[in-house]
């Protein structure tokens, strides 16, 4: 059943806390980000769903400006960031 | 009303068409959740450089214009965004009353999927750094 808990509420943020709140997330986001590249290729294919390419860097999600086709999918060098 | 054309991408990179932020990513590693901004914000360089040394978009949840057919996540012939529509199918909801959203007025989600898309927004990050697998199937376009 995908029905959250009532007390799941969405968080808000001011804009003038952008700044304070985004320096203190810098940790979490290298730690997301250093526990994706300890990802052996299985363990990146389970948390992937479908996937079964080595992901050497994690999957960009939306705005993907080049069809799959023409991706180079062993190596995943397009469309991935950083 | 924006038109078809005009609506935005809620999981763009902020290189893209007319983006602004509108969330940031809080929360822990293994959940992370967007919180989302009262307003939308430019993107500065100033901004974009909070995120050093990660890539913006682990940090920032950003909006930008949708690319339809320059993307690899649009369905032509129904003229329906499939990461938008998969999403709702497959991941959980995570919230119970929609976010106060920024970018709602021209979300290319919500006009597309209405309040099912709000529900589960919170938690689509868009570069996937661990996350939540269910989001990972809905971005893989190889997933039907
Ligand atoms: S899906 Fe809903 S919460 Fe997410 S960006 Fe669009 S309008 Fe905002």
């Amino acid at each position: 059943m995908n029905q959250p808990s009532p007390a799941c509420k969405p968080a808000h943020i001011a804009n003038t806390d952008v700044e304070a709140m985004a320096r203190q997330g810098v940790a979490r986001a290298l730690a997301a980000r250093q526990a994706m590249m300890e990802m052996t290729p299985e363990e990146a294919a389970a948390v992937g769903g479908g996937l079964t390419l080595a992901l050497a860097k994690p999957i960009i999600y939306g705005g993907l400006f080049t069809k799959l086709d023409v991706m180079n999918l062993g190596g995943l060098s397009s469309p991935i960031g950083f | 009303m924006s038109g078809p054309n005009t609506l935005m991408c809620p999981s763009a990179d902020p290189d893209g068409a007319g983006a602004v932020v509108f969330g940031l990513i809080v929360g822990t590693p293994e959940a992370p959740e967007t919180a989302y901004l009262e307003e939308t914000q430019a993107v500065t360089p100033e901004l974009l450089a909070l995120a050093d040394p990660v890539a913006p978009a682990d940090m920032f949840r950003f909006g930008a214009r949708c690319l339809r057919g320059g993307c690899a996540h649009w369905e032509a012939e129904r003229a329906v965004c499939r990461f938008g529509e998969k999403t709702v199918r497959l991941a959980p909801a995570v919230v119970t009353v929609v976010p106060t959203c920024a970018l709602r007025a021209n979300c290319r989600w919500w006009h597309q999927e209405g309040m099912a898309a709000c529900q589960r927004c919170p938690q689509v990050i868009r570069t996937g750094a661990i996350g939540h697998s269910e989001v990972r199937q809905a971005a893989d376009p190889r997933v039907a």
